[in-house]
């Protein structure tokens, strides 16, 4: 059964459809990457899914209940957990901290802070404030703080945005292992194809708005629409 | 009512609202360019009262009015180029603040210059009569005033939209970054608005001037209408401070004209809550953009050694206070513990909330008064009165804070003066109950605690078990999620934290210790009057929170502390205290942002 079910979602700004009709599935435990140009609507979907923006028409389903209508913090206590494209962390808080805040917000007593601090390899920086971090070090953060609370679907929107090259691979790595070993849904958006076909179980391909292709990585890599409006070659 | 009364009222409803248009349409532009709210906006048009009345004696009310305008834009282009433009990068709050100093130094500058008796104005030459209209006598002068406003809107949009200056200052209105891309002058622009809008001000008050005489508290009851008009027309709108103005002007004179003035705040009150539970930004504004923070965010540290053995040596020099032989020192110790638990309650707001409160003074006054009111009219025993001052502060901030966490920043503070300035009025216009201008006396604690060193103990364990209890708070589940809405509100509402409801609940945990705070200070004094929950008051909480430090914990009860004994000394040795007072807050302005800058 499909943890995610996205039925026919349109949200327009003013003029411009951000989202024009889009539907497509997750299946529980599956990696999703989710690719499109930039102003595709990647963002925006992310937004509608997890809440945080109110979408014109159509339908998000998670394991069958609506989320029609929630707010975000009732998604994120159903269990889905997201990442920000720029990644968002409490600056005035330690690493440790901010990952005992994200367990605090759903009652979780039997985990500590450090075990996940410790699977995204920020141990030693634990107790400096977020402030101080590295662009690279806070997207780690943010992935401990939304793995601490072991959700049922992550959403990471371009998890590897802002990094260096060779950073980008290892966290992707990493998000992908510990999902694997939790069994959590994820659907990423990303650029980078090298990360995409790397990680992907399957890949769906937004444009204006719109699905233009969906499949494995191979069959995506092949369609021809998606070669046309997004891989650039005509 | 009669039809022909209806349309009295309403014309007497429009004529008020034009002098209303004036200041927020000021405030707005201001607003617009320099993201400054100018708490001063009130006293630019108290100023161009007095100094029309005092023209109008030499060259005539004519003549007396566009020169006043000119006077008070020629003060405004110098507060500009002198003050505010050093810190249009400094935190809002400290903006504030800033501008709130100039509204002391203006009060006291006008009590000086005239007085504190009330000025009358002049009557229009050439308008001094009635016409009849449907019936009834209606003053001339008040038609004139009803086309003041549509004429200077249409002035306005006329300047906005057709002049260049008016297009660049619409750009910077609507994205900052933009228009100094663009290569604007932006000193220019800055100085620009800013002079406008002050002369809009004295314009308004010298317009003012036949229907209502000059008086030293106009200022705060101008800014306190002029942020309900700007919260409702949506902030940085000019139509929409025409709207809102011809709105609530409307709704004041039906209350008036209907014999309800009392009316009038519950009728202000109910029309901005309705607009803010319906459009958020207001009638005409935008949803807000990015929102500055009102603190850079450090961490809250916890308590040093030397800053716990400190604490400790005070705990014993309070607790053998009452045996040293000078008993003034006790009346000085209690109002520094009562107000250090005041300014920790806002400092919850403040620091971990990140809501800067500009209405704090309301759940002080509303527990002092409920407490009074308890032991005065209801006869309840002293420790029933002070629960009932607590749950008085809580109830308030529940029902103010619940419309308060709707909005942020400077929208937020300025919802936030605006209940308050309505309990104030409540207070200060319900006579029967709340005693009016006079407030209450022999307000005193029962038998046993009647001698001044017992009720000192009381207020001891009270105030520091209170002030232990919201420090312990930043470090408790509840604290984090609340630091964590205010760092990163998406974060934190992603990872399953109710951002509305954590903030909720501060408010009404700082409502109930200043609650607290209020009723303890009304036992204290025996007597309370409206001042209790003045503007001042929820200023002076501000200042005593900036003084300490609003990201230390500790800070703002050592603020406190040393803000209640300079005002004590300063009130009484000197006469133009308030003027000190605002220098004073000038000083630490400028220091606190070169110093974090
Ligand atoms: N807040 C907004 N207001 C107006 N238009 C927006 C807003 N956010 C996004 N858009 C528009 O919606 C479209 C999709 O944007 P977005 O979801 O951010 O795309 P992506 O993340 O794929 O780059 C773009 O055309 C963008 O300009
Ligand atoms: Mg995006």
């Amino acid at each position: 059964m499909a943890i995610l079910s996205i039925r026919a979602l349109a949200k327009a700004y003013g003029g411009v459809k951000a989202l024009a009709g889009v539907s497509f599935d997750v299946a529980a435990g599956e990696i999703v990457a989710l690719i499109g140009p930039n102003g595709a609507g990647k963002t925006t979907l992310f937004n509608v899914l997890n809440g945080q923006l109110a979408a014109d028409s159509g339908e998000v389903l998670l394991e069958g209940t609506s989320l029609v209508g929630c707010a975000p913090h009732r998604v994120a206590r159903l269990g889905v957990g997201r990442t920000f494209q720029v990644a968002a962390t409490f600056g005035s808080m330690t690493a440790r901290e901010n990952v005992q805040v994200a367990l605090q917000a759903i009652h979780e007593r039997h985990y500590k802070a450090e075990t996940f601090l410790e699977r995204v390899g920020v141990t030693e920086r634990a107790d400096t404030p977020c402030a101080a971090f590295a662009y690279g070090e806070l997207k780690r953060v943010e992935l401990a703080m939304v793995l601490a609370q072991r959700p049922r679907l992550l959403l990471m929107d371009e998890p590897t945005a802002g990094m260096a090259p060779e950073e980008r691979g290892a966290l992707m790595t990493l998000a992908a292992e510990l999902a694997r070993s939790e069994n959590i849904a994820v659907l990423f958006s990303e650029h980078d194809m090298d990360v995409v076909f790397g990680f992907a179980q399957r890949v769906v391909a937004l444009h204006l708005g719109e699905v233009i292709a969906e499949g494995s990585p191979d069959e995506v890599r092949s369609n021809p629409r998606l070669r046309e409006v997004y891989l650039g070659d005509a | 009512m009669t039809s022909s009364a209806v349309l009295l009222q309403l014309l007497n409803g429009l004529a008020g609202a034009s002098s209303l248009f004036l200041v927020a349409a000021g405030l707005s532009l201001i607003f617009g360019v320099s993201r400054i709210v100018n708490f001063a906006h009130g006293s630019l048009y108290m100023l161009g009262m007095y100094v029309a009345v005092w023209l109008s004696g030499r060259v005539g009310f004519w003549a007396a009015v566009p020169l006043a305008a000119l006077a008070v834009a020629v003060l405004g282009a110098c507060i500009e180029a002198s003050l505010l433009r050093r810190i249009y990068r400094a935190p809002e709050l400290l903006q504030l603040l800033a501008t709130f100093a100039l509204v002391l130094l203006a009060r006291d500058f006008a009590l000086w210059a005239w007085g504190p008796e009330d000025l009358l104005g002049p009557r229009a030459p050439g308008l001094a009569g009635a016409v009849e209209i449907a019936g009834q006598a209606f003053p001339q002068y008040d038609l004139l005033l009803i086309l003041a406003g549509p004429l200077v809107f249409a002035v306005l949009h006329f300047v906005l939209t057709r002049t260049r200056w008016g297009v660049l200052v619409r750009a910077a209105t609507q994205d900052r970054e933009m228009a100094s891309a663009l290569g604007v002058n932006q000193r220019w622009l800055f100085t620009g608005a800013f002079t406008l809008g002050a002369a809009l001000a004295g314009l308004g008050g010298a317009l003012a001037i036949p229907r209502e005489p000059a008086s030293l508290g106009i200022d705060l009851a101008l800014i306190s209408d002029a942020f309900v008009i700007v919260v409702v027309g949506g902030l940085g709108s000019i139509p929409g401070a025409f709207v809102a103005a011809l709105l609530i002007g409307v709704i004041k004179a039906f209350c008036i004209g209907l014999g309800y003035s009392k009316l009038t705040l519950v009728a202000e009150f109910v029309v901005m809550a309705i607009v803010l539970i319906l459009r958020p930004w207001g009638l005409l504004g935008r949803p807000q953009a990015e929102v500055r923070g009102t603190w850079t965010e450090v961490p809250i540290g916890r308590l040093s050694k030397r800053g716990a053995i400190a604490i400790a040596l005070l705990a014993l020099l309070l607790v053998v206070l009452p045996s040293l032989p000078d008993q003034y020192v006790l009346v000085l110790a209690t109002d520094m513990l009562v107000f250090a638990l005041f300014a920790a309650s806002l400092h919850l707001l403040m620091g971990p909330g990140g809501m800067a409160s500009f209405g704090h003074a309301a759940y002080f006054g509303l527990g002092a008064y409920a407490c009074a009111l308890a032991a005065l009219t209801l006869h309840w025993s002293t420790a029933a009165a002070l629960f009932t001052g607590w749950g008085a502060g809580a109830l308030g901030a529940a029902i103010f804070g619940w419309f308060c966490v709707r909005l942020s920043g400077v929208y937020l503070a300025m919802l936030t003066l605006a209940f308050a300035q309505i309990v104030w009025s409540t207070v200060f216009q319900w006579d029967a109950v709340t005693g009016g201008s006079n407030g209450l006396v022999g307000i005193w604690p029962e038998e046993w605690l009647a001698s001044r060193t017992a009720y000192y103990y009381v207020v001891l364990m009270v105030c520091s078990y209170a002030i232990f209890l919201l420090w312990r708070m930043a470090h408790t589940p509840f604290g984090y999620a609340l630091r964590a809405s205010r760092d990163s509100p998406l974060r934190a509402s992603a990872l399953g934290i109710n951002v509305r409801a954590k903030q909720w609940e501060s408010f009404i945990i700082a409502g109930s210790a200043a609650g607290v705070a209020g009723a303890l200070f009304a036992f204290s004094k025996g007597s309370i009057s409206p001042e209790t929950l003045s503007v001042q008051r929820s200023v002076d909480g501000l200042v005593m929170v900036l003084l300490g430090g609003a990201h230390t914990l500790t800070g703002p009860v050592w603020g406190a502390a040393a803000f209640t004994w300079l005002q004590d000394t300063m009130a009484r040795s000197v006469e133009y205290w308030r003027a000190g007072i605002g220098a004073v807050i000038l000083v630490l302005v400028f220091a606190r942002w070169r110093f974090s800058a």
